[in-house]
């Protein structure tokens, strides 16, 4: 697609929902052969938590938090003028301010977000949207029409995915199977909806995995470890070792068990890519990623079993657990559908031909590597070894060349540092 | 069943304008709610379910504030309540409030000695920067601290006259924010005369009410009044109780009234209110709650002022916002209240202007009492456009069953980046 390497930018926010997703796009992206950097932002909320304990007035508060949004965003400006990207992609809630936004315009850099949030629950988008080059959603109608009409902003539906080399299904030890193991299980906060549509699964063999459920006398002792935090990798141990695993999508309102929303969770791309079975609720945007099936409208080729009201899913949980040959049907069909269709990469390669198709000139032109008379013939032969060893093209632009060198912990090869010398050099005497 | 504890340290009004949050806590749990031992039976009066504990936060002795008070603190905390709502920014609010786990603590929460504003809390401060457009007032700023807020119609009967008098309360606690009496003369007789024009005054008394300190007042008042209203006049200034007044609003075909407790229990009551809000009263933080009021703003530059700021605005030693209510103009929509293109054009208001109270929508939790008048101003057409950003807000972050309508948040006093940053306190 490129006739070379990105240097891309990702801007991680200090905590949330998208910041995995953050590092699966890094990830894909360095697949795919791009050059990744990323701004690292949750390693700022301890400062953020730090600032909040201090013994000082709200009112003063409030003004460190403004500067402390300003210095990241500094420090942000500060390592695209290091390393000048390509593209600077955030994340939603990225500690990006609008003054970083219009900076990042003036020097050219082109920037994108991928805005993995409900745009109703976080309206935010409409202060920061037009001020990126490129938005990217997760929602359809609308939401899109209000960006590319009312907006003018170069947006693109662009779903949530999994990533198969970190969702896969993992092999127990029998003390992990005995611990994990459950006939149904949630894994995942406890928004209201979950917490009132959970109280018609107590006669089953149920656990809920996860945070925020304190407070709740009739699930407490189904809530596992105490209602711990559960880490990514354990997650996937809890997933493996569960015959349905429960896909409610979130709702803040008690009374909308079922909520029919739009957008899709990345839990149930997640789900499907490790070949795991589950029972989802229907979604408006889900059959155009999956075929859906559920016991009114069964499906051959069913990928996901869903349900839409809560009279379905205990009709389902009933079918599905005398069903194991079902469910591992679906579940692989699921899995194939992902591996093709539904990874980062998929989604990092629309992002990328969705900016180059809207672009002039992306990525923009770079000066290729002059061969300088001084370098004799045997140490291009060690450059073209190093340009392999760093990953890099042959035709890459000596700029990008010197900023991999800066960034190697080991001590540097005598060709190397004749390299960077080189560098300096030339910009001490402007030659 | 979930315990709370409602603090509410201020005034007459402000127990009243708690209700909305008393009311939806009240079908969760069981609620206690803390006050100034002056208005414990007002309190116990407006809230009969609820246990009502006084607190001697005025009017004593330092011993009784010790020995007292430290009774009742001991008992607070042994009661270990679930949630606790101090709802005052006071220092005497948040030194309460260190009885408690921070944790438990709804709006304003502590770290180390210093209060700490959640975020909903935050945003009324921003907001609070410019007055002129506030969105949304008190009673239902406190009532989105409840996870499901009370539905806003159900709060206050809608207001209907019930034909036995009309009611003027004198003046509020700040002689600054009321009607002078002869200002009060010039208006009381045109009012009067409409209510008399209206055929639905059963019993032709015009009611004084009031405090002790407001006998001079009642003086002054009768005396700029033309004679032959005297014969109407009953002056309950310090002769009633707040049962008394109860039975006397209850029954009234009107109350007039500067921004007062006594306005906000006429709301409570169902009987209408016609308000005169100047100097720092605002129609739109402390209007009378519920559908049916009528409020005459003050409405110059300056309105509404700081309530400890001195008056810039000044002829002949009276503020500009009271001699507005001299206005002919005024007086004349006084009488007729009909606002009709043609009135407005030839008897234009401009320093005073008339809102009515409606609910917008009765069907949603997040709905929030409005104020509209003939005249479209431009600080309304601002208000409404925060007025949407907060009620979208509130049915994203509450539990209810309302769908979220998006509303353009361009150019608000709500939000901040921080909020979309930084991790948020909780509502």
């Amino acid at each position: 697609m490129f006739d070379r390497p990105l240097k891309i930018l990702i801007v991680l926010p200090l905590y949330g929902g998208s910041l995995p997703i953050g590092y699966y796009c890094a990830d894909a992206l360095k697949k795919l052969g791009h050059h990744v950097e990323l701004f690292e932002a949750p390693e700022f909320l301890q400062a953020h938590t730090a600032l909040r304990s201090l013994n000082i007035s709200q009112e003063k508060l409030n003004i460190l938090e403004q500067n402390f949004v300003q210095l990241i965003s500094q420090a942000i400006y500060a390592q695209t003028e290091e390393n000048k990207p390509d593209l600077v992609l955030a994340m939603a809630q990225a500690p990006i301010n609008k003054i970083l936004l219009k900076k990042l315009k003036q020097d050219n850099i082109v920037t994108a977000m991928w805005f993995v949030e409900d745009h109703q629950v976080f309206p935010y988008w409409q202060l920061y949207a037009p001020l990126y080059d490129y938005f990217f959603v997760i929602q359809k109608e609308p939401f899109l029409q209000q960006l590319q009409n009312d907006k003018n902003i170069k947006a693109l539906y662009l779903p949530l995915a999994a990533d198969p080399d970190f969702h896969k299904k993992q092999t127990l030890t029998s003390e992990e199977e005995k611990f994990y193991q459950a006939d149904i299980a949630f894994m995942g906060a406890g928004y209201p909806n979950r917490r009132i549509a959970f109280r018609t699964l107590l006669k089953y063999d149920f656990k809920i995995w996860g945070s925020d459920w304190e407070g709740d006398e009739l699930l407490a002792r189904y809530v596992q470890k105490n209602g711990q935090r559960i880490s990514p990798e354990e997650s996937l141990k809890i997933y493996s070792a569960t015959k349905i695993n429960l896909n409610l999508h979130s709702s803040i309102h008690a009374n909308k068990l079922v909520s029919h929303g739009d957008f899709v969770n990345p839990r149930t791309f997640e789900l499907a890519a490790m070949g795991v079975f589950q029972l989802v609720d229907k979604r408006q945007l889900m059959p155009e990623h999956f075929t859906c099936s559920s016991l009114k409208n069964p499906r051959e080729d069913a990928e996901l079993a869903v349900f839409d009201s809560m009279e379905e899913l205990q009709e389902n949980i009933l079918f599905y657990l005398k069903h194991p040959d079902l469910r591992e049907k679906i579940a692989q069909n699921a899995q194939k559908r992902v591996t093709s269709e539904h990874t980062y990469i998929h989604r990092m390669k629309t992002l990328l031909q969705h900016i180059k198709e809207n672009s002039q000139d992306f990525p923009k032109k770079t000066a290729e590597f002059q061969w300088d008379d001084a370098i004799t013939p045997e140490t291009r032969e060690e450059i073209t070894a190093l340009l392999q060893e760093l990953n890099l093209a042959p035709n890459v632009d000596f700029e990008t060349v010197i900023q991999c060198l800066r960034k190697k912990n080991t001590v540097l090869t005598p060709t190397e540092t004749a390299l960077l010398f080189l560098s300096e050099w030339k910009k001490f005497y402007n030659a | 069943m979930e315990k709370y504890l409602v603090i509410q340290l201020a005034r007459f009004g402000d127990i009243i304008q708690s209700k909305r949050l008393l009311l939806a806590l009240m079908l969760e749990g069981e609620v206690t709610l803390l006050i100034d031992n002056s208005l414990i039976n007002l309190a116990k009066l407006m809230y009969p379910t609820i246990r009502c504990i006084g607190i001697n936060a005025s009017n004593s002795d330092s011993r009784t504030v010790w020995s007292e008070n430290l009774k009742i603190f001991n008992f607070l905390q042994q009661e270990q309540f679930d949630t606790v709502y101090p709802l005052n920014h006071s220092p005497l609010c948040q030194a309460i409030s260190t009885l408690f786990e921070p944790d438990r603590l709804i709006g304003y929460s502590r770290h180390g000695g210093y209060s700490r504003q959640s975020n909903w809390v935050r945003m009324a401060f921003r907001w609070l920067g410019n007055r002129k457009k506030t969105p949304i007032n008190l009673v239902d700023f406190w009532a989105m601290f409840a996870q499901t807020p009370y539905p806003a119609h159900l709060v206050n009967p809608k207001a209907q006259g019930k034909g036995y008098g009309l009611g003027v309360v004198l003046s509020g606690q700040n002689a600054r924010r009321s009607l002078s009496p002869e200002y009060y003369a010039k208006i009381i007789p045109v009012v009067f005369q409409r209510l008399q024009n209206s055929n639905n005054l059963k019993e032709k008394t015009i009611f004084f009410l009031g405090t002790q300190k407001e006998e001079n007042f009642a003086k002054k008042l009768l005396f700029s009044l033309p004679k032959h209203l005297h014969p109407h006049i009953q002056n309950l200034a310090g002769k009633t109780s707040f049962q008394d007044l109860q039975e006397i609003l209850s029954n009234l075909e009107l109350l007039l009234s500067p921004d007062t407790g006594t306005a906000h229990f006429a709301g409570h009551l169902g009987t209408p209110v016609e308000g005169f809000y100047l100097s720092s009263a605002h129609v739109f933080e402390t209007g009378p709650y519920g559908e049916g009021h009528t409020v005459w703003q003050a409405n110059l530059p300056c309105s509404p002022c700081g309530e400890f700021q001195a008056c810039k605005s000044m002829d002949k030693n009276e503020p500009n916002c009271l001699t507005a209510f001299n206005n002919p103009h005024f007086l004349y929509h006084l009488l007729h209240k009909e606002f009709t293109e043609q009135s407005l054009a030839s008897k234009h208001l401009q320093s005073v202007i008339p809102y009515f109270s409606s609910f917008t929508d009765n069907n949603h939790f997040t709905t929030f009492l409005t104020w509209q008048s003939p005249l479209r101003l431009p600080q309304d057409i601002q208000r409404q456009k925060e007025r949407n950003i907060l009620e979208n807000y509130c049915a994203a972050t509450k539990n209810t069953a309302q769908d979220i309508q998006l509303h353009n948040i361009e150019d608000n006093a709500i939000y901040a980046e921080t909020d979309w940053i930084f991790p948020q306190n909780r509502p």
